[in-house]
């Protein structure tokens, strides 16, 4: 057995009560907690590694993290997003339908655009430095730097980039609690 | 007063919470999580079930925010694609170039995907190189939502930190769990495949290329052809003029190698014949009134070479010797 990955287990092991505090501060289900965390527990025994890992316990705290994005995404919003992205596309091959319902798929796609049209409409500088952050994976101290303007400054424009998708996906809901009555 | 107890909530360009959530995902983001941080995000999380609620809906307008970066990425949207030759997008003069870059957010994003081709990361990729015996399967991480599985005789270079694979030959299966297109990169000789939420299967063979997409699907080449190949079909491509055909399969058949199953419908001897060659790094050759054959049926790979033989030869009502280096078949 790989030493690495042998070693990923021990620190688990070590740290099941802090990965568990974790999953359930982060699902509030019990149950659903203890399962992802064995979910987690059955990948790192399977897996060897490409690479060493650096800090084994952040990385096993970011794997609990991933299983529960994992746990909670919505399928519809996956598709759409997945399925939006795919319009750009020059020939198709294969596939058929999606036993998603189409509906929701639509919905949620229109959605995906306005969003777009929101950010579209961003100050110059928000977008940019929200681009170099998420696209280019620059960090932020750099992005600082590059700009000449502090790091809350930064932290800032990112704030307002996320900032459009809340309040856009609030007024939609709102419009269709509305719009939906009876 | 206290019947609006609530302001906050409505008010999203003031809200302590929401931007809490924002920063812990922007860490993560950032890869800036140390053990201590992840213990308080959890006592974050336990102060309040608003919380984790507001985190949720973060990490949801997180997934939109990139979808929409990757959406964006074509050329279709992007009418002079600056595919940089020698500038680097960190030089300090970049910060000018932002203003073309989001005319259709379209332009930064294509010297992203560039960059990923002709700089595979910032500070020297590293890439580790993979190799599997003949027969062995093995399976690897790639950091934490990415499975790589490798068939017999394969060899792949990996670079972890940017998320892309080199396939110099044999045979791997690939399981993204992200619904963030792009989440893995394969480079096959000049073609890249991105993977659009999936699990998808290469092989990397004299001249060719076969891709076969059991979940989701795969993008060849997101900068020039683009082609979206679904699941439950499977291309195959040659690497020089890129002309393709393809096929549909089922994923059970193409994953059947990883518990060492060959498992075969309908196909040419000769393609039978040469995935053997490959996963088991032998030579076998056949009569030549056999090979016109087509072949159902399924081998254990996973037995001893002279066993996979005798089933082969078998499955064609024939025996199997060795001479040399070479397995014979004959009737």
């Amino acid at each position: 057995m790989d030493q690495r990955h042998s070693g990923l287990l021990s620190v688990f092991e070590e740290n099941r009560q802090p990965l568990l505090r974790f999953l359930m501060a982060r699902t509030r289900d019990a149950a659903l907690a203890e399962d992802l965390l064995q979910n987690v527990w059955i990948k790192i025994r399977d897996l060897e590694h490409a690479q060493p890992v650096e800090n084994p316990l952040a990385y096993l705290f970011k794997s609990c993290e991933n299983a529960v994005r994992d746990a909670k995404r919505s399928a519809a919003r996956k598709l759409a997003r997945e399925t939006l992205w795919a319009e750009q596309v020059d020939v198709h091959v294969g596939g058929g339908q999606n036993n998603l319902t189409p509906e929701k798929i639509a919905m949620e796609r229109d959605n995906l655009r306005a969003v777009l049209a929101e950010l579209e409409k961003m100050p110059e500088r928000t977008r940019a430095i929200f681009l170099d952050f998420r696209l280019q994976e620059i960090p932020q101290k750099e992005i600082a730097d590059q700009y000449a303007i502090s790091i809350s400054a930064v932290e800032k424009h990112l704030q307002r980039a996320y900032r459009v998708i809340r309040e856009y996906r609030e007024k939609m809901e709102k419009d269709d609690a509305g719009g939906a009555g009876p | 007063m206290t019947s609006e107890p609530h302001m906050n909530d409505h008010n999203p360009s003031n809200d302590p919470i929401w931007e809490q959530a924002v920063r812990w995902v922007l860490q993560q983001q950032e890869d800036r999580m140390d053990v201590d941080d992840w213990e308080a995000f959890s006592a974050w999380l336990e102060q309040d079930p608003a919380h984790g609620q507001c985190y949720d809906q973060v990490v949801e307008a997180d997934a939109d925010l990139e979808t929409m970066a990757a959406k964006n990425s074509g050329p279709e949207t992007n009418p002079e694609p600056q595919v940089p030759a020698n500038t680097k997008h960190k030089t300090p003069g970049a910060a000018n170039d932002n203003r073309s870059w989001w005319a259709g957010f379209g332009a930064i994003a294509a010297v992203l995907i560039a960059a990923i081709v002709f700089w595979p990361g910032q500070s020297g990729p590293e890439y580790a190189l993979m190799e599997t015996a003949p027969g062995e399967v093995r399976t690897v991480a790639i950091g934490p939502s990415i499975t790589m599985t490798m068939n017999g005789n394969s060899e792949l270079a990996v670079n972890e930190t940017g998320k892309t694979i080199r396939m110099i030959s044999g045979e791997a299966s690939f399981a993204v769990t992200s619904d963030i297109p792009g989440a893995i990169r394969v480079e096959v000789a000049d073609l890249m495949l991105v993977d659009v939420g999936t699990v998808f299967n290469v092989i990397r063979d004299d001249g060719e290329m076969r891709l076969a997409v059991t979940d989701g699907a795969v993008m060849v080449n997101p900068d020039e052809q683009r082609i979206m190949v679904e699941a439950g079909t499977e291309i195959r491509m040659q690497l020089d003029n890129l002309s393709y055909t393809s096929r549909p399969v089922s994923s059970e058949s193409v994953l059947a190698w990883q518990d060492g199953q060959l498992v075969f419908e309908n196909r040419s001897l000769a393609s039978v014949i040469a995935d053997i060659e490959r996963i088991l790094a032998t030579k076998i050759t056949v009569p030549d009134e056999l090979s016109g054959q087509r072949l159902t049926g399924t081998l254990n790979l996973a037995n001893e070479e002279a066993v996979v033989m005798a089933d082969l030869a078998a499955v064609l009502e024939g025996t199997a010797r060795k001479n040399g280096d070479i397995w014979i078949i004959s009737n």
